[in-house]
């Protein structure tokens, strides 16, 4: 911070003049700078200037290198030898982007002034006592969100200058703040301080003791000195679960200078900062305050060291050496960086509801999370207005002042001086992209009978068109109140404000308790598209995670709290006694129903084919069939209620559009849009579908797609897409005739293919039985429950709601349990056993089938479940016979053959059993003896005779359903043939087969 | 005593908020708790000094007062989704700049400069009059001492009151009291004093419609209190069962009784749903083209209920009107069910003819069946809906056997008496009306017996006897479920509330039993 002082520059027209580099007066300038050099470098200067993409950052080109060269000073630092290559780049890039104003048709002004390539014509116009303001003007360093302020505070300019010329107490500075101060009708929206000539004061923000230097200083330290292993610390202190370091190295890396290399390899502008980092940097604690209480001010200041840091380390590297950094290509990697503008985008800060939102966080830094309900179509906002006088076709440029533009009243050159001569040409004006987004509450942030608030924000440039109404979004930005005029014709303003949010970052996707199964979605695909900024993003996505759902320690303590809960010995019983607690018994279902919310966990096969190979699903499917008041639905509201992401539907109501996707025009941009429905919206969770049978046939074939691939695809109105549809499926049915009619098959009694009933990994049938013990106990619960005061919750000890669904949440995130061998024997033995229990039966010569690979599959799913719900790492033997329990009396109830009392799993997989089969063969040799015999030999028989004959043979009923079946199949068969309509119907063998 | 301060505050309330604000030495945030101290203490502590405020109301419309004066207002929130409204709190020379008083000031006189700090909060929202309260309870609320001219003009933002077309006032209300603000929900139904101006609806919009606009100096939020329980109310009920049989349901007592047992009902618990079943009387005659198009239930039950309206369903009716609100441009419009806890609607589907309901009318007709169900009412936002808790008792006429569209908790066709068969549909004018003491005593017990639904208990003994019951019903009839356990059950409840008694005993199980079993016995 001492750097000699510098003679160098005495005033600020010769800086001007070092800026728009007349070759002759800059190398006296430059040589005192440093050695001579920058004629060697002549070449590289046309590339930098001459390509139009850089027009846009001419400023800052012009701006930067100085800071560059400023803050090696600062630090004392040898001075690089490409330094004073700085006002060759300045020269080339501003004749280009603003030809016009070229010192020449300007004679009467100081060359510096009108040449300078930003706007320093605005300057005196703007501000006329300081008409020496030219060399403040360079750095355009133009952020959007920042934007209001920025023409009111350039903190980055006079910080710099701050640093690099700390000793001199010279006018530059005092330009600086006359430029500022006029500007701010609103004083503690700060600026650089008062016009005194004092550098001290020069370098606090205004009205606080917050010193910018140091600010500076402090964000310089921090990007060269963080560690991760800081973050770990200070994460611990916090009592937050830390990330284990793969190694002690980890943990020693200055991270922000691999991100910044990162960034200078991908050419990216964006530093995504997590303030968190700043707050465990023992040094920085004070800038985290600092950045939430002046961002204005801060954040420019953070961008103008992010880029001097990066100039820097591109030299480093380039003297190092390094791969990529090699003599010219160094050099063109470094120009490249001068031409840049880059952003820290800080965030990381607790999420607050927007209602708690109140004036006293006017111009400071939040965070506030809401669901994106309208966003405008890109504005194209003016940041820089270029008036000419149609007099003597004098250019002045002005800058946006708080939203609005100050159009000079007459020529600012003393001899014109015409009035309202200046008129604005537009296609030399600057403009950004902006965009106006109205973020509402999300429902469960609103208080309990209140309707939801809605904010507007404003984004800016790469924020544009990030998110899309219908996202979840969490954002960073800072407050603003702005004064509304009543009128707008009136040129007062009444005591109204409009506030909004100027963004500077944005995080797609946080659902709030919704979370959402984690492994379902790509590593790194929660990272916001579009800024793809470089910086602390994924990894600490979890932890923020933790921080926006409300306090670092309530979470540590909650999390304590569940550990506890896993402990318990009796943990499986009082977890299945909480899911529906009103709900009487049925505690397998219960117990099936709970390890569906937990899920095993998703494989892939990472060296299978293309894309890490075909995944397979760890999402359990669980069916309910029962008697009509059997509380399926409740258990059905009540997984809604807790499940991640839980939709609920009604079979009955939902078209096929509503549980998929359908594709709608928008109201807005009246563009096609494709709006995902309950199966794609619960993706990563569980989908409720009530009233299953009731479904129409369209609707259910979808779900043969979603329930074995997990993906929905559609095809509708020229949009083609395959959406993911993860998501484990609860549904439940009534029985075909309502009342379960036990004698029938579980497919006959349920109307549903068996290609779909075999995709549920559990299949529960829950009948109404009298029996007089059950009957009393129910009673005595339904008693309780609705006659008296204080509900009989169906056990004593049940974890609250909002517990078990934070239980079931982490259980999901973090647990990602694997088989142990062990695990895996008894496995093989199950499924062996299931097997053979229809295969080894004496009585009977056939074979039935009584599992099938696809049990196989639930069983390790069902295991896994449950080892995740114990906070297992493994899956354990106790596991593994949970789920075959589970597995055994679910098939028990479902697969079991009315006729037979046997398990019989081709019930489910083909829809007839082996009773059924064997019945079907017998009716099929009688008909052919039939048909051979002397009635119906030659002319067939008819229909309806053929089932009276049956009939009289058999001792049981025929059915007519079974009969049309057989004949179907002979037919199919090519043995006989039908003949005729409805009654008329004969059947007649085919001659000759 | 209070008479000169009350005198003040009606005459020149801007005054004396300034009095009171020049006076206010403490925490500026602190101020607005001081206001409405200070006008609570004036004006709401009885009901004397309240009426001495005019009522803003549809005789009394926001054109008829002048700026600025002091009103109050009886009525619905309606939708407390409007962003707060910054203002400044105080002015230049110690002036208060709240309740208005800067967005008056003319704008030579504001100030050049001002301080961010100085900035505050006020909340804001929407409260139209309270829809679907009876006239009898408008008369007792604002005593119409002062009869003022009738508005003729429509009232700004008509999509905001529940009942389409129907004629209302809409004020814009702005609570700088945030801390009490926050505890006002949507279809609370609230008294508010303040001051009325007219301002435009947003402040941020370049043209927006000019709205009555209320500053709310204090308010309070309607208690549903207990009535007072007197002995002499329980004779009261066999007489107005018989009325309303013989005036309304064509001389049916049974019907009238459960109707009454319809109209005690309230939300109980939500934690296990115990929620007011919803009735249909099937069977009921559609009216014949001479006859009124309204039954004669509608003049009755607004005659006795407080908070009462009818919806008379028609397939137009459904397709094109709200049924639950939904927020469209950011502005959430109203739908027949938005309103406040306690009403009772009476749906007619005697309108319905054949025809197509589209998608609209099944979203409606699945609102309204969402409310008998489970007491909620979505209300819907973009690419969110948030469910809110309702308490509204549904009464469903209809034609057929049962409800064309609904599924009720209890079905019970009616049986008219061939000689008052005409008295389903007659003027209002025909009604035999009781003197004021009885249809006083009538509307007393009706709001008794809503009391004393939420405290009704039960005792040891009549569990036990319903669970032996219920045992014993399983074994002769295997068709009983539990769903028939829990039907009972409610009746029971609801029938001890009916005769206001605090316990069911084993008597009134058995009653309601046999009650249940007649209206079974109804139904074909």
């Amino acid at each position: 911070m001492s750097s000699p002082p510098r003679v160098d520059f005495p005033t600020s027209d010769i800086d001007d003049i070092e800026m728009d580099g007349p070759q002759d007066g800059t190398i006296d300038q430059s040589l005192s700078i440093a050695p001579p050099p920058q004629r060697l470098f002549l070449p590289g200067t046309p590339s930098a200037a001459g390509t139009p993409a850089r027009q846009r950052y001419a400023n800052s080109v012009t701006a930067t290198p100085m800071s560059g060269i400023a803050a090696r000073r600062a630090l004392g630092m040898s001075t690089p030898r490409r330094a004073p290559r700085t006002p060759l780049f300045a020269p080339g890039s501003s004749p280009l982007a603003f030809p016009s104003s070229s010192p020449t048709k300007t004679p009467r002004r100081r060359v510096a002034i009108d040449s300078d390539p930003a706007f320093p014509d605005s300057e005196p116009l703007a501000f006329p006592s300081s008409p020496a303001a030219a060399f403040a003007t360079p750095v355009k360093n133009r952020r959007g969100d920042i934007h209001s302020s920025l023409s009111l505070t350039p903190t980055a300019r006079p910080s710099r200058r701050g640093e690099y010329n700390n000793d001199l107490s010279d006018n530059l500075n005092s330009d600086g703040t006359h430029l500022s101060i006029p500007a701010s009708s609103v004083p503690h929206l700060s600026a650089p301080a008062a016009p005194s000539d004092e550098p001290d004061e020069i370098r606090a923000i205004w009205g606080t003791t917050v010193n910018l230097a140091e600010t500076m200083k402090l964000f310089r330290d921090f990007l060269r000195g963080f560690k991760p292993k800081y973050r770990s610390i200070h994460d611990r202190q916090e009592n937050l679960r830390t990330r284990a370091f793969a190694t002690p190295d980890e943990g020693e890396v200055v991270l922000y200078e691999t991100y910044m290399r990162r960034i200078r390899q991908t050419g990216e502008t964006n530093l995504n900062l997590d303030m968190i980092n700043l707050l465990s940097y023992p040094p920085c604690k004070k800038l985290f305050a600092q950045l939430q209480k002046y961002p204005q001010e801060v954040v420019p200041a953070m961008d103008q060291i992010l880029k001097d840091l990066m100039l820097e380390l591109a030299d480093e590297d380039q003297q190092a050496g390094m791969d990529g950094m090699q003599g010219d290509q160094g050099d063109e990697e470094i120009a490249d960086i001068m031409g840049k503008v880059y952003k820290v985008r800080p965030f990381g800060l607790t999420a607050v509801n927007m209602r708690e939102l109140n004036p006293s966080d006017t111009d400071k830094l939040i965070s506030i999370k809401g669901l994106v309900i309208r966003a405008t179509p890109v504005i194209p906002d003016m940041k820089v207005a270029f008036f000419r006088c149609l007099t003597c076709a004098h250019t002045v440029q002005v800058e946006i002042d708080r939203g609005k533009i100050e159009e000079p009243a007459r020529c600012p050159r003393d001899v014109c001086g015409s009035v309202g001569t200046m008129s604005l040409v537009h296609n030399r004006c600057e403009f950004a992209d902006r965009q106006v987004i109205r973020l509402q509450e999300t429902p469960d942030a609103v208080p309990d009978g209140q309707t939801p608030h809605t904010v507007s924000l404003s984004v800016y440039d790469e924020l544009v068109d990030v998110c899309k109404p219908g996202d979840r979004v969490v954002v960073t930005g800072i407050y603003r109140s702005v004064p509304v005029r009543v009128n707008p014709r009136q040129r007062t303003m009444k005591s109204l404000f409009k506030t909004y949010l100027d963004v500077v970052h944005v995080r797609l996707g946080t659902g709030g308790t919704l979370g959402l199964d984690r492994s379902t979605r790509p590593a790194g695909g929660d990272k916001v598209p579009g800024i793809g900024g470089v910086g602390d993003s994924a990894d600490d996505q979890e932890l923020e995670e933790q921080i926006a759902q409300g306090g670092l320690t309530r979470k540590a303590e909650l999390e304590a709290k569940l550990i506890d809960i896993s402990r318990r010995h009796d943990l499986y019983d009082i977890l299945a006694r909480s899911l529906a607690p009103s709900i009487w018994e049925m505690d397998d279902v219960k117990k099936g129903i709970l390890l569906q919310l937990f899920g095993g966990t998703n494989k892939s096969i990472a060296r299978g084919g293309g894309g890490g190979g075909p995944r397979y699903r760890g999402d359990i499917n669980v069916l309910l069939v029962g008697d009509p008041g059997t509380s399926k639905s409740q258990i059905l509201q009540y997984v809604h209620k807790i499940a991640p992401r839980g939709v609920y539907a009604s079979g009955k109501g939902s078209s096929a559009v509503g549980l998929t996707a359908y594709v709608t025009r928008d109201p807005d941009s009246k563009q096609l849009v494709l709006e995902s429905g309950a199966l794609v919206l619960s993706d990563g969770g569980v989908c409720c579908i009530d009233e299953f049978d009731k479904m129409s046939d369209a609707t259910r074939s979808v779900l043969h797609e979603v329930m074995e691939q997990q993906t929905v695809s559609i095809a509708k109105a020229g949009i083609i897409t395959t959406l993911n549809a993860r998501t484990s499926i609860l549904a439940a049915a009534n029985p075909v005739e309502s009342k379960y009619n036990v004698d029938l098959p579980i497919t006959r009694n349920i109307d549903l293919p068996p290609t779909l009933i075999s995709r549920f990994d559990l299949l529960y049938l829950v009948l109404d039985q009298v029996d007089e013990t059950l009957d009393r106990k129910l009673a005595q619960h339904l008693v309780g429950l609705y006659l008296e005061d204080a509900p009989d919750t169906g056990g004593y000890d049940v974890l609250p709601l909002d517990e078990l669904s934070a239980y079931i949440d982490y259980a999901r995130t973090n647990i990602h349990p694997v088989l142990s061998s062990e695990a895996g024997d008894e496995l093989v033995a199950s499924y062996v056993s299931l097997r053979s229990i229809g295969a080894s039966d004496p009585r009977s010569s056939e074979k039935r089938i009584t599992a099938t690979t696809r049990q196989l599959e639930s069983m390790i799913r069902l295991s896994e479940a449950h080892a995740r719900m114990r906070f297992a790492a493994h899956v354990e033997l106790q596991d593994v016979q949970e789920a075959c329990r589970l597995m055994r009396e679910a098939i028990r109830t479902s697969a079991m053959d009315p006729r037979t009392g046997k398990i019989d799993m081709g019930l489910l997989n083909t829809g007839t059993g082996v009773g059924q089969r064997k019945m079907r063969d017998d009716m099929r040799r009688e008909l052919l003896t039939m048909l051979d015999s002397g009635a119906g030999k030659g002319k067939g028989l008819k229909w309806g005779e053929a089932m009276k004959r049956l009939a009289e043979q058999s001792s049981i009923r025929v059915d007519t359903a079974e009969f049309s079946e057989v004949i179907k199949a002979m037919e199919n068969e090519g043995v006989l043939t039908v003949v005729g309509e409805r009654d008329r119907r004969m059947i007649r063998r085919v001659e000759g087969a | 005593m209070v008479s000169a301060f009350l005198i003040d505050a009606i005459n020149n309330p801007t005054k004396v908020v300034q009095e009171l604000f020049e006076e206010h030495t403490g925490d500026v945030n602190q101020f607005p708790a001081v206001v409405a101290r200070h006008f609570s203490d004036v004006f709401l502590n009885s009901d004397d000094t309240l009426r001495e405020v005019l009522p803003l109301d549809m005789n009394h419309s926001p054109e008829s007062f002048t700026h600025r004066s002091l009103v109050r207002f009886h009525g619905m929130v309606q939708d407390t989704s409007p962003s707060p409204e910054m203002y400044l709190a105080s002015l230049n020379e110690n002036k208060c700049g709240g309740w208005g008083i800067s967005q008056n000031t003319p704008a030579s006189e504001w100030p050049s400069s001002f301080d961010y700090c100085d900035l505050r909060e006020a909340t804001t929202l929407w409260a139209v009059t309270v829809p679907g309260q009876t006239d009898w309870r408008t008369e007792e609320l604002t005593d119409r001492l002062h009869c003022g001219s009738s508005s003729s003009q429509s009232p700004p933002q008509p999509h905001k009151f529940p009942v389409p077309n129907a004629p209302h006032i809409g004020v814009q209300v702005k609570i700088y009291d945030n801390d009490a603000a926050q505890l006002l929900k949507a279809t609370d139904v609230v008294t508010f004093i303040g001051i009325l101006t007219s301002e435009s609806l947003d402040s941020e919009a370049d043209s927006s419609p000019m709205v009555p606009s209320l500053h709310v100096l204090c308010h309070k939020l309607q208690s549903t209190g207990d009535a007072p329980h007197t002995e002499e109310l329980a004779t009261v009920r066999e007489d107005l069962i018989k009325w309303i049989a013989d005036e309304a349901l064509g001389g049916d007592e049974d019907a009238a009784q459960w109707l009454l047992l319809e109209l005690s009902a309230k939300v109980y618990t939500r934690t296990t749903p115990l929620l007011p079943p919803s009735l249909t009387l099937s069977r009921f005659p559609s009216p014949t083209p001479s006859s009124p198009a309204l039954p004669t239930l509608h003049h009755v039950l607004s005659d006795l209920l407080a908070q009462y309206l009818t919806v008379p369903l028609s397939l137009d009716l459904l397709n094109t009107e709200n049924f639950s609100p939904e927020s469209k441009d950011e502005d959430l419009h109203s739908g027949y069910l938005q309103v406040p806890q306690g009403t009772v609607l009476l749906l007619t589907e005697n309108g319905v003819r054949e025809g197509k309901l589209v998608e609209k009318g099944i979203m409606n007709i699945r609102a309204v069946q969402e409310v008998m169900d489970a007491q909620t009412l979505e209300y819907s936002f973009p690419f969110s809906k948030f469910s809110f808790s309702t308490d509204i008792v549904t009464i469903v006429l209809c034609d057929g056997r049962k409800s064309a569209f609904f599924q009720t908790g209890f079905t019970v066709p009616l049986e008219t008496k061939p000689l008052l068969k005409d008295n389903l549909y007659k003027p209002r004018d025909q009604i035999k009306i009781p003197d004021t003491v009885k249809l006083a005593a009538y509307r007393s017990f009706l709001a008794t017996a809503k009391c004393c639904f939420g405290t009704v208990q039960v005792a040891e003994e009549t569990s036990r006897h319903i669970q032996e019951d219920f045992v014993r019903q399983r074994q002769e009839d295997s068709s009983i479920t539990a769903d028939d356990l829990i039907h009972l059950m409610k009746v029971a409840r609801l029938l001890a509330a009916s005769m206001l008694e605090r316990e069911v005993t084993v008597d009134i199980w058995e009653r309601s039993k046999r009650l249940d079993a007649s209206r079974k016995k109804r139904s074909p």
